[in-house]
């Protein structure tokens, strides 16, 4: 049994992109030019933005649903971190895991009524509701350890700063707290996706009256897999939380969001390498872009253009073309020698 | 198709032949109308010798919020602008400063990240004319274990005025909105004051309080203090919210495009009345008098630093040093003015110092020991100094929009902040405002 | 206290939401695209018509000009993009828009700096009194071009050739095509006159709220929300949406305890209507499974 498991293909690609996940995790700091400062922090947020964007990928790729919200859950996600934590001070990972909870439990709220909802009414719904997001966010602010629900200090008194898990104090440390953090959420998701309920997930996107012929629930299908990308996205605000200890409103607009959905189709929406591809577009490629001298602004109308042309061309983005690109190279040349010749 | 096509093409070619003929530039861009023309004095930049410096390069930076919906760029652009000059003038005792800056894109976690950045590459001795409109305390954070010091153009929220290696040259919101409340005390037209703000935590609600503390000190009756969102698209109802309080003035504490939104709205309803309307220094720009229009005439603004226009040594080196290492087209505002006091202050500093033992540490320590700086673009002497919290520019001065641009209304005057006891005792204890 | 004035503004901004939603509309029944990019496309031309005034143009030429800059963005996007979105199902359609609006944003943002702007139309210094309740010129313009515009669609798709090919891909794009339609000609038509629909209500929205391009391009939302009310299919329920969601979030920020969410008015009212729509769907498909 579990050697037949083991044989299949999908298996042990997941189980190759396991372990190259955590050997970049582990490894990437101690490699010279990478293991100090900006770039080290920008790998890490990248790192972080690939589980919204997984989050993002999943529900897209595999449900066939539109999220454009996916920014305002990572704020939510953090927003009840800080909250947790300057409430209680528990460890991080215990309030990581609460606020993975409490985001579960805000996107299956905010997604109910539009469960029932597929294709366009969807997206519609998604965008306003980032819309909204960013009115409550600015509305609310972020705890920082003031009193009353909202927990903001205002007026004269300075923000107390969330310190960083105990395990990732430095910067190396917190990469590596981060990598191996997303690296197994992410092997989680995979492995969700390959037994049953991804499975239910890939008949109900190919055919809703199909799938509830075969007596799927696709209601309750559907719940879940927001409730499991939320709380995905819930993980990615509490890392984000922890990176600064401090969050701002104004890294989580409707506009951001847009732009996530923009990279994830851009990096692909079938598999998790293309979130992990999208987290480097929306987060590492501005910075890189800023450091040889391009305006930050044009990162938008990059990312755009590029949105455009994956939707009318390149459906499974650049993981897509990546992975044609292996399979051919893997291919023995002989089974096509016509293509050779010609 | 190939109608539309044609059709298009046409539009375009029209729309080409009467932008061109349209036009008539009115004045050079950059240039500011009414200052003084610059001498050639004004373009000795520090040691002043007119020699390029060719030795081993200063790193300097910078993180300031240039994309993202707001631009600061024009402080650390003016300290670049500053700093090439004295390149260009023998440097510091030889060596040329490398500037650069990051821009974190109005998102503070990548404040945090640059400030990671330049905290962990050793070369950067210090940072000059940064310019963020978010995540001072982050950044803070990052200085503080690196032993890094900024000499901040431009900080608005909170944090940039209470962090222990962050130190701005300007003056900031609160301070700005309390000088203008100030000076309609002064005036006599402070019976009743209305306050408009932003909510945006660390910085809206900073200010709002600063005036909530001051009216009850001083008795003035608030008769508003409002907090609205950034994303509002209705001013209505703050319009009519102050048409009903009905105050003898008002002050704005938002960035400038929603000040002139405000200001339309109210023109719209005729709500002027007998209120003197203000705003904080973020409006007082060039180009804000001519966008509101003339129903607006008599509009005062605060200034954190000397009037664009002003002709005093500082300020007209610095308007020679645009003209001169700057694009035409960069903003000629306070922020320019800022980044470009900062980037003075910073070379004054180490011209007396042994070229050859500039470090982060001997840098660092130079930097601290500032205290008793004078320029006539500041009113009182800037100083930094080892605290918690730095806030040395809180003296301003007060315009006023008369035909389409703003004059001095008022010259220096000491601002009074009740939560700022705390500096005004360091000033003295350490005798901070003398060299 | 006196809710007139709000009442007043909330119609004359759900007017302008209307008039840019009827513009949504004609475009996404002819071309079967939800245009995500109607608020930048009307940014975009609100910011051309302030940059030409400012280089001393006549406002008139500038605003002429602005509206035909939204025509011409529209109908290129829809030349270079149209062919292929024809191939991919709505869902994707609308997505591609989303690019377009990010690539105008980042535009509009890299070219015009955070300064203070304002396009202060000529009909707007012209105002009155009207029990209590200040209004000018170009408040009414906008409830007069709404309307006109509205009828105007509705008769230009029922007596011209163009309408009525309009109307003939919106109920079945191939056989449309089977019977010669020109189908391509009609699609850039739609992209066109959507656009210039667009920069209309961009600089009208402009002169009434805020000249920013973050701001302006998310208008989008209440936009979109009054044709979600006129399901996709109605020029005058959209009208009427419009002028609800424009009422509803001026007379919510009326009242200080609730106006910092009035932005949400225009999501809760839309998410409501298509929840009540796709209630009724959901019917249809229980039929089917009994």
């Amino acid at each position: 049994m579990s050697q037949v498991f083991l044989a299949r293909a999908d298996v042990r690609g997941a189980l190759v992109g396991l372990v190259l996940g955590l050997a970049l995790a582990l490894g990437l700091p101690a490699l010279p030019g990478v293991g100090a400062g900006l770039s080290l922090r920008t790998l890490t947020v990248c790192a972080i933005y690939a589980l919204a964007a997984a989050g993002v990928g999943v529900l897209y790729g595999r449900l066939g649903l539109v999220s454009i919200m996916q920014i305002g859950l990572v704020a939510v996600g953090g927003w009840v971190t800080l909250r947790i934590y300057h409430a209680t001070h528990l460890p991080f990972e215990v309030v990581m895991v609460l606020a993975a909870l409490v985001t579960a439990v805000v996107g299956v709220l905010v997604g109910l009524p539009a469960l029932r909802l597929s294709g366009l009414s969807l997206a519609i719904v998604t965008l306003m509701v980032a819309g909204a997001l960013e009115v409550l966010v600015t509305y609310a602010g972020f705890p920082n350890g003031g009193d009353g629900f909202l927990g903001r200090a205002s007026g004269g008194t300075l923000a107390a700063i969330m310190p960083r898990p105990a395990l990732g104090q430095s910067d190396d440390d917190f990469f590596r707290y981060v990598g191996v953090a997303v690296v197994v959420v992410l092997a989680l998701l995979r492995w969700l996706l390959m037994v049953r309920p991804g499975r239910t997930w890939a008949a109900i996107r190919q055919g809703e009256a199909g799938a509830v012929s075969l007596g799927v629930n696709t209601v309750a299908h559907r719940l879940f897999a927001l409730a499991v990308t939320s709380a995905v996205t819930g993980v990615a605000g509490a890392l984000l939380a922890a990176s600064s200890g401090i969050l701002d409103p104004a890294s989580f607009k409707a506009q951001q969001s847009v732009l996530l959905f923009a990279t994830v189709l851009i990096g692909g929406v079938f598999s998790l390498l293309g979130a992990v591809i999208g987290g480097l577009l929306f987060y590492g490629l501005p910075q890189l872009l800023s450091t040889v001298g391009v305006d930050g602004n044009l990162v938008f109308v990059v990312l755009g253009l590029g949105l455009v042309q994956a939707i009318t061309t390149t459906q499974a983005g650049i993981a897509g073309q990546l992975g044609g690109l292996w399979r051919r190279l893997r291919q023995p040349r002989p089974r096509r020698p016509r293509e050779v010749t010609a | 198709m190939n109608r539309i096509l044609r059709a298009t093409a046409a539009l375009g070619v029209g729309a080409l032949v009467v932008t061109l003929s349209a036009c008539v530039p009115e004045s050079d861009p950059g240039t500011i109308q009414g200052a003084p023309s610059a001498a050639a004095d004004d373009l000795k930049c520090g040691l002043g010798t007119g020699e390029q410096a060719a030795g081993e390069p200063i790193k300097v930076a910078a993180v300031a919020t240039a994309s993202g919906g707001v631009d600061f760029s024009s402080s650390p652009n003016s300290a670049k602008a500053y700093f090439d000059c004295v390149n260009d003038n023998g440097g510091i005792n030889g060596r040329p400063i490398e500037y650069e800056f990051g821009d974190d894109a109005l998102d503070p976690t990548k404040t945090a990240q640059l400030a990671a950045g330049y905290a962990s590459d050793e070369s950067v001795v210090a940072l000059v004319g940064d310019a963020t409109f978010v995540g001072c305390d982050v950044a803070n954070v990052e200085y503080k274990k690196a032993g890094l010091y900024s000499i901040t153009g431009v900080g608005v929220p909170q944090a940039c005025f209470e962090s222990s290696n962050i130190a701005p040259v300007n003056a900031g919101p609160r301070t700005s909105a309390l000088a203008v409340l100030q000076y309609f005390e002064r005036q006599g037209q402070a019976d009743t004051f209305f306050a408009v703000g932003l909510n945006t935590r660390g910085n809206g609600d900073w200010a709002a309080d600063g005036i909530e503390k001051y009216t009850a000190e001083a008795g003035i009756d608030l008769v508003g203090n409002v907090l609205s969102d950034p994303a509002e698209s209705n001013y209505l109802p703050l319009v009519s919210q102050i048409k009903q309080a009905g105050p003898t003035s008002l002050v704005i504490v938002d960035p400038a495009p929603i000040t002139a939104s405000i200001l339309a709205a109210a023109e719209q309803q005729d709500a002027k009345g007998d209120i003197q309307w203000a705003c904080t220094a973020s409006c007082y720009d060039a180009q804000f008098g001519e966008q509101i229009g003339d129903y607006w005439e008599g509009f005062v603004s605060n200034s954190e630093l000397a009037l664009v226009t002003a002709d005093s040594k500082d300020a007209n080196q610095w308007r020679a040093v645009m003209d001169e290492y700057a694009d035409a087209d960069a903003p000629r505002d306070t922020f320019s003015q800022a980044g470009f006091l900062a980037a003075k202050i910073f070379v004054d500093t180490l011209l007396p110092l042994d070229a050859d033992t500039l470090d982060r540490e001997t840098v660092s320590e130079a930097v601290l020991g500032v205290k008793g700086y004078e320029s006539d673009l500041l009113c009182a002497p800037w100083y930094y100094g080892e605290a918690d919290e730095h806030h040395a520019n809180h003296a301003t001065r007060t315009a006023g929009i008369e035909a389409g641009a703003y004059v001095e209304l008022e010259g220096c005057q000491d601002v009074t902040d009740p939560d700022m006891a705390g500096i005004l005792e360091r000033e003295q204890s350490e005798g901070l405002l003398n060299k | 206290m006196n809710l007139l004035p709000f009442v007043v503004a909330g119609l004359v901004i759900g007017s302008v939401y209307a008039l840019s939603g009827v513009g949504v509309l004609v475009l996404y029944r002819t071309t079967g695209v939800l245009n995500f990019a109607h608020g930048a496309v009307g940014g975009m031309a609100a910011l051309l018509v302030w940059q030409m005034v400012e280089l001393r143009m006549q406002p008139p030429v500038a605003i002429a000009l602005g509206v035909a800059a939204g025509a011409a963005i529209a109908l290129l996007f829809g030349l270079v993009a149209g062919p292929f979105l024809a191939r991919v199902d709505q869902l994707r359609k609308a997505i591609a828009t989303l690019g377009l609006a990010l690539a105008l944003l980042g535009l509009m943002l890299f070219v015009w700096n955070d300064k203070a702007r304002t396009i202060r139309l000529e009909s707007s210094r012209i105002s009155f009194d009207v029990a209590g309740a200040r209004v000018n010129v170009t408040q009414l313009v906008c409830l007069g071009l709404a309307l006109l515009v509205v009828v105007g669609t509705l008769l230009a798709l029922r007596y011209t050739s163009t309408g009525t090919s309009m109307r003939a891909l919106a109920s079945d794009r191939e056989l449309a095509a089977v019977v010669g339609t020109n189908v391509r000609l009609v699609e850039n038509t739609a992209w066109a006159i959507s656009g210039a629909v667009a920069g209309v209500s961009g600089i009208l929205l402009a002169d009434q709220t805020r000249l920013e391009p973050a701001f302006l391009t998310f208008l989008i939302i209440p936009e979109l929300a009054a044709v979600v009310i006129g399901r996709f299919v109605s020029l005058w329920l959209t009208l009427v949406g419009g002028l609800a969601v424009g009422v509803g979030q001026s007379l919510v920020s009326a009242w200080p305890t609730v106006s910092a969410f009035s932005t949400a008015v225009p999501f809760v009212v839309a998410t409501i209507v298509i929840l009540v729509a796709a209630r009724r769907r959901v019917v249809t498909v229980r039929v089917v499974r009994t």
